[in-house]
């Protein structure tokens, strides 16, 4: 088992003197597999987004336990973790606001290469042309800076970013909701041709169910911080046993 | 007559002294009470057309053509009698409702001064006027409807602050109602119950809609004819279940199938940019089904039924 999730939770204080508790997560338990497609879905403010940040080590849990390939990861300090931020790396909803704005795109991809000593100088290039490359864009684009380019582009550049260090854990948080479906079917097309290649887990999030059942192989439910339902896609999309999962799926329009 | 013709559309932008071509030829029309849903990518230049519907394009636009509204051409109109009509009989719902709420303003009022237009009202007046405002958000289904109207934009979410825009659109009954990508920023679970609440207003009201959008399961309910954009040009129109069902462009197959209920498959390629020059089929180089006759010529429409027109080389035979 590579990411193993127990009873976690994250509580904000809010109101007056903050008194007023929010139960963001509330008791949430999963797992993901090496080399699995773990999809999770729940509408705006379920507290997807403070799950993903968790996970990433960004903020700390009030309660629970986040192992990863056994390790308890969710007390590390910033040094412990900056060999583990090669294993799990993130792709996230605005691509544009990932790119340092004063730096060329060339920078931003080489910098993850540079920060791990991936290579020296003179391979850099190479290892930059080679990965952009190979989500179709062009070596020329990278000399331009992250508002030139679109936002489709920009998501392809990100995704290339983060597969450079062969993470075994990649998070996904709604990568596709801004972009067209056009657009759209060809990042799902290469992050699920990363998942075959170099068998790279995922977790999937998103609010569009056709997208997570297209790609995902088991899924969670998420409501209010809590998960109500997890199985495989086959299972929740045919046979849902909550109601507010069938809600969910009543609300796909069919074409 | 049809309510709204427009006629070989070009619209050109000035940037640094540079000729950007972005709309080419653009025609279509909408009859009384009649949705037209215009698709396509980002950046194909649907929200130019919507834009100079309303004459609200900025001043470095060089537009030609013709868009006759009720038999009159509004783009030869004098900008006073435009504005009169502007907002009355053409409304619209602008796109991104995070900015485009005024942030220091109650949204109630903001509702409100779209029938006002600036005039002073009475106490007797605004309390009738409160009521038909909050009977908008009602039919609209926001929640805390007596309380909405006195909230700021900035304390509601991103959906709700979509059906205030949606209310300033229709509370002036207009008969054509430009709307403006409405699904983008709201919630899956809400985007079924918006476009269906959106579907109803129109029946009531009877008003005609341009419903641009790049969302083809929001087209798919509410739309009685579909046309097709692709950079800058529209390509194929049609009856909405046609297009959907039975595309006949190429363009309009692929963006179909892209989707993730339907297969995924990905178009190779990307949209050309508006500085090329073409001299072949804007679509050439994506294309699957190219034939010898699309190396050396332009498509022009071909019609395939009565409703249906395509712009393809391959139905020049009629088919």
């Amino acid at each position: 088992m590579l990411l193993e999730i127990n009873n976690l939770c994250k509580d904000y204080s809010t109101g007056f003197l903050g008194n007023r508790k929010i139960h963001a997560v509330d008791d949430v338990s999963l797992c993901i597999n090496e080399g699995e497609m773990f999809g999770l879905i729940g509408e705006s403010g379920c507290g997807k987004s403070t799950l993903t940040k968790m996970i990433l080590g960004l903020i700390k849990p009030t309660d629970g336990s986040i192992k990863y390939n056994g390790e308890e990861i969710s007390n590390l300090g910033e040094k412990q973790w900056l060999p583990l931020r090669k294993e799990i790396q993130a792709v996230f909803q605005h691509p544009q606001m990932t790119f340092n704005p004063k730096k060329n795109l060339y920078y931003s991809c080489a910098e993850p290469l540079r920060l791990f000593d991936m290579c020296d100088k003179s391979s850099e290039e190479y290892l930059v042309r080679e990965m952009t490359e190979c989500v179709g864009i062009s070596f020329d684009q990278l000399k331009k800076f992250p508002h030139e380019i679109s936002g489709g582009q920009a998501q392809r550049i990100s995704i290339a970013r983060a597969l450079s260090l062969n993470p075994r854990l990649l998070i996904c948080d709604e990568p596709t909701s801004m972009l067209d479906v056009s657009v759209q079917a060809q990042i799902l097309r290469l992050l699920m041709q990363a998942n075959k290649e170099q068998n790279v887990a995922m977790l999937f999030i998103s609010h569009d169910l056709e997208v997570v059942h297209a790609v995902c192989t088991r899924v969670a439910v998420m409501k209010e911080g809590k998960i109500i339902e997890t199985g495989t896609v086959d299972e929740v999309f045919e046979n849902p046993k909550e109601e507010y999962t069938k809600k969910l799926l009543n609300a796909r329009i069919e074409i | 007559m049809k309510l709204l013709e427009v006629k070989n559309l070009n619209v050109s932008f000035m940037v640094e002294d540079e000729k950007v071509h972005v709309l080419n030829d653009v025609s279509l029309d909408i009859s009384e009470n009649e949705v037209l849903a215009v698709i396509g990518e980002t950046g194909c230049g649907k929200s130019v057309t919507g834009s100079s519907i309303l004459r609200i394009l900025p001043e470095n636009a060089n537009i030609s053509g013709e868009i006759y509204y009720n038999g009159e051409n509004i783009l030869e109109m004098p900008e006073e009698k435009y504005r009169l009509m502007r907002g009355k009989e053409i409304a619209s719902v602008p796109q991104s409702p995070s900015t485009s709420l005024d942030p220091l303003m109650k949204v109630g009022d903001q509702v409100a001064e779209c029938i006002t237009v600036g005039n002073r009202i009475n106490g007797k007046e605004k309390a009738t006027l409160k009521g038909v405002v909050n009977g908008i958000f009602s039919k609209l289904k926001l929640p805390r409807e007596n309380e909405m109207y006195d909230n700021y934009p900035c304390e509601l979410s991103g959906g709700m602050r979509q059906r205030i825009l949606l209310s300033m659109g229709i509370i002036t009954s207009p008969n054509l109602l430009v709307v403006d990508e409405p699904t983008k920023a709201i919630d899956w679970v809400l985007r079924k119950d918006i476009v269906k609440e959106l579907k109803a207003l129109k029946d009531e009201m009877k008003c005609a809609m341009l419903f641009i959008t790049h969302d083809l399961g929001a087209a798919s309910i509410i739309a009685d004819r579909i046309a097709v954009m692709y950079s800058g040009e529209i390509v194929e129109t049609g009856p909405a279940d046609e297009v959907l069902n039975n595309p006949k462009h190429p363009y309009t197959k692929g963006l179909i199938s892209a989707m993730p209920s339907r297969g995924l498959n990905v178009m190779e390629g990307y949209m050309p940019s508006f500085t090329d020059t073409f001299d072949t089929c804007r679509f050439f180089p994506r294309c699957t089904e190219k034939t010898h006759m699309c190396d050396t010529q332009i498509p022009k429409s071909f019609s395939i039924n009565e409703h249906h027109t395509v712009k393809c080389n391959m139905y020049c035979g009629g088919n």
